[in-house]
């Protein structure tokens, strides 16, 4: 598949690309300890040697927003992980073979859409416990409804098209037709709903560590850590500032990237 | 005696509205509408059989019927070669748009190698100058090709499959004059160069006359008359026939 180039791809590839490295760089190595105290440097203001101040435990802010938007960033890698491997094994299925078991299968995902992911993930977390782990598949299972149902559209369209009865004449199986004949038709909308995903799981995880049922101390997510900073609101605003910015950077920069790919891949185009 | 590449015996084909409707209660005053109606006939090993009829006719469905393109069909269809390959009507929906030119061709190419076709084979640089494209478009998308290259690219994807029929469904129809001359001295040239058998359909008796051994004549599903070309064009026995020449004047 050829995307064009357009701003919005080059804004979002160079942020996303700054973003990517300061995380992964976070993972191993940040200016500070994450969790290291020092009483001498409570609440210090943004300066050179802390570039986002410090909090009420004197520890520095700019540290602990990289660690954070990694636990947020490995978090939704891996709910958008599971939700488009998911999605897209039960929407190909159901787009290309129809029958029962896709009218089935789409009321369920249809169910699953009409409640809040969020309000969902909440009842499951709560009964079995947060974590990483629970709030990553929890939110990826509730995620596969909505990637199945742009991947089934596709498939169901591209199914009955000329060339797909021509690879059928040549004899390639139908895995091979699902895989490489259909499969790269979906991309065009597969990866603005990855996209979109990709924020929404960063939004869904932080406002559920905001609510207290997400990632639990001393690991930092970025909504944990804004409900933490909310009480220092007074005393430290760079704490929050900086936290809420780094959701919002996360955030736009993937939806730049999203409406670029959408805008190169030339929708509409036959 | 000739051999015959393809029989087609008592053919009848019904499209069932009540299956398109299905889940709701339509059954009633809705009967099945009969497409095809005994429909018989054979292609001869070398021929280039034409198939002309007004649109709705039922050709397209004959080809479905005939490829077993998910079409029901009452009658016997005998297959005297393997794999038949198809070229449809519509060029802009005939390549898969996410993929390129080269790719289409060698999973063309490796679909006939797995039935066995490794020798001789054309290779793809070969195949896209046999259809005169030169080999810069190996790389090309569909959207960036016109629907006569696009049309010269199915038919190499057909071709180096090594088949011995291919149906041609209206394969100039949606082409300009001008390309509807080339494409069919082309095909003309491919079917020397490879040995095929031809079914090859119009709405157009013009075309059909250019390029075909013999004819059939296609009303609401039934064949009205049949003959060799130029008999059936100087000499039309039937009215529907007459009317079709007719429009071509
Ligand atoms: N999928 C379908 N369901 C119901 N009727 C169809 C379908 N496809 C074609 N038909 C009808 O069958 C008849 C023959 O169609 P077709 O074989 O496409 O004709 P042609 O190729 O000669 O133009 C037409 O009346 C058409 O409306
Ligand atoms: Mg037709």
């Amino acid at each position: 598949m050829k995307i064009r180039k357009n701003g919005f791809l080059k804004t979002g590839e160079i942020m996303s690309l700054v973003l990517a490295t300061v995380i992964v760089t976070g993972f191993f190595w940040t200016p500070y300890g994450t969790t290291a105290m020092n009483a001498a440097e409570k609440t210090l203001p943004p300066s050179l040697h802390h570039l986002l101040g410090t909090d009420n435990f004197g520890r520095d802010v700019f540290s602990r927003v990289i660690s954070g938007a990694g636990t947020s960033f490995l978090i939704a890698l891996g709910v958008v992980a599971v939700g488009c491997i998911g999605g897209v094994l039960i929407g190909s299925l159901c787009g290309y073979f129809g029958g029962i078991a896709d009218a089935v299968l789409m009321r369920v995902c249809d169910a699953i859409t009409a409640f809040p992911a969020i309000l969902l993930a909440l009842v499951v977390v709560s009964l079995f416990g947060g974590g990483m782990a629970n709030i990553l598949l929890c939110l990826g299972l509730l995620f596969i409804p909505s990637f199945a149902r742009v991947v089934r559209t596709e498939v169901a369209r591209v199914r009955d098209m000329n060339y797909i009865q021509s690879a059928r004449l040549m004899g390639v199986s139908t895995g091979r037709i699902l895989l490489r004949h259909i499969l790269p038709n979906t991309f065009p909308v597969l990866l603005p709903a990855v996209t979109i995903g990709f924020n929404n799981a960063v939004l869904a995880e932080a406002s559920m560590s905001f609510l207290g049922v997400g990632i639990q101390p001393p690991q930092a997510s970025l909504g944990s850590m804004l409900k933490d900073s909310q009480t220092y609101l007074n005393t430290a605003p760079w704490y929050a500032l900086g936290t809420g910015g780094m959701i919002v950077l996360l955030v736009l920069a993937v939806s730049l990237l999203s409406e670029g790919i959408q805008q190169g891949t030339g929708r509409g185009q036959v | 005696m000739t051999e015959s590449v393809l029989e087609v015996r008592h053919v009848s084909s019904y499209y069932t509205k009540a299956r398109r409707l299905s889940g709701t209660h339509s059954g009633f005053g809705e009967r099945d509408m009969q497409v095809l109606r005994d429909v018989t006939f054979s292609i001869q090993k070398g021929e280039t059989l034409g198939l002309v009829g007004e649109s709705g006719s039922g050709k397209t469905t004959l080809c479905r019927a005939v490829l077993g393109l998910g079409m029901d069909y009452e009658g016997e269809i005998i297959h005297h070669t393997d794999h038949p390959q198809m070229v449809f009507q519509d060029p802009y929906s005939s390549l898969n748009p996410a993929r390129t030119v080269g790719w289409t061709l060698r999973e063309a190419l490796r679909a006939g190698e797995r039935r066995g076709k490794r020798a001789s084979r054309p290779l793809v640089p070969e195949i896209l100058g046999q259809v005169g494209l030169s080999e810069e478009y190996i790389d090309r998308y569909p959207y960036e090709l016109s629907g006569g290259q696009r049309q010269r690219v199915c038919i190499a994807a057909a071709v180096i499959q090594r088949p011995q029929l291919i149906l041609l469904d209206e394969p100039v129809s949606a082409l300009d004059v001008t390309i509807q001359a080339q494409i069919l001295r082309l095909l003309v040239r491919l079917k020397k160069e490879f040995g095929l058998s031809y079914l090859f359909i119009s709405h157009d008796l013009n075309v059909i006359y250019q390029i075909c051994d013999r004819v059939l004549v296609m009303k609401q599903g039934e064949i009205v008359e049949s003959g060799d070309v130029r008999q059936v064009y100087e000499d039309p026995q039937h009215d529907y026939t007459k009317m079709l020449l007719a429009a071509v004047d």
